[in-house]
């Protein structure tokens, strides 16, 4: 029962940081308001994917976390977070408003990058994040195991 | 009001997409069809809903809350990753396209089914 309160509470971090940022964040020297939502989105998404990355490779790797913990961040907040269905509508927009070319490269760049973004998440969970929990971990505890 | 709205639907759609999930995953061990039938299913819910012109409200619950968080995109690249990590690139190959080009259909026809039962006939 405990790991539904933990992926409820990440999923509602999870959505509100995605609709903050997507409501607030204009990162395109223009004014369209298309062009900086659906750019929101693939930042939004290849964050998600790059901590997903690192999130699970660290997680595989450690027993000191509890397992409703780890389902509330990887699934809960960075699930929510990441979305398919707004990468979807905003895709359709940009065809619908004939953005043809920027359309193809949208969707092709959020895939490619997508599982890029997994790949250096895993990477850096791996080599970095890992490496140095251990090191902390060894400091402070009292058992080595 | 709003944030509250999204936050609540974010809550609901996580512990969906959870739910669902486990349930496709205990029966299809190598293929992540879960996420898959979560994805396609969660974007034509949300071309319905934009389709239907609800309040932003309700817009907020349902769009930006719950079918936000129960489709996921992160999840769906980490299962793509894997598949390239055990060497089964057609498997990746496959799964990326039927999901972004059913993914694609499902939204459009959702929208499309919401304009069709809100004008008047």
């Amino acid at each position: 029962m405990k790991k539904y309160y933990f992926i409820a509470a990440g999923g509602s971090i999870g959505a509100l940081l995605r609709y903050g940022f997507k409501t607030s964040a204009a990162f395109l020297p223009t004014t369209d308001y298309l062009l900086n939502s659906s750019f929101d989105i693939l930042v939004i998404n290849l964050f998600g994917c790059i901590l997903l990355g690192t999130l699970n490779a660290v997680f595989s790797k450690t027993e000191r976390i509890s397992p409703p913990l780890k389902l509330g961040v990887t699934t809960g907040f960075v699930g929510a977070f990441t979305t398919f269905s707004t990468f979807c509508k905003e895709s359709l927009d940009l065809l619908d408003a004939g953005y043809i070319s920027t359309f193809s490269y949208y969707v092709a760049a959020s895939i490619i990058l997508g599982i890029v973004a997994v790949y250096i998440g895993h990477q850096i969970g791996h080599r970095v994040v890992h490496p140095i929990g251990q090191a902390i971990v060894s400091q402070f505890s009292f058992d080595y195991n | 009001m709003e944030i509250i709205c999204v936050m609540l639907g974010g809550a609901l759609g996580s512990t969906a997409r959870y739910l669902l999930g486990k349930r496709f995953a205990a029966r299809y061990k190598s293929i992540p069809i879960g996420t898959f039938v979560i994805n396609v299913s969660g974007a034509f819910l949300l071309g319905f809903v934009t389709g239907a012109d609800i309040s932003q409200l309700l817009y907020g619950l349902f769009a930006e809350g719950f079918l936000g968080a129960y489709t996921t995109f992160s999840t769906f690249m980490y299962e793509d990753f894997v598949l390239l990590q055990n060497n089964r690139i057609l498997s990746a190959i496959i799964y990326i396209s039927t999901t972004v080009v059913l993914g694609f259909i499902a939204c459009y026809l959702g929208t499309s089914f919401a304009v069709f039962i809100i004008a008047p006939h």
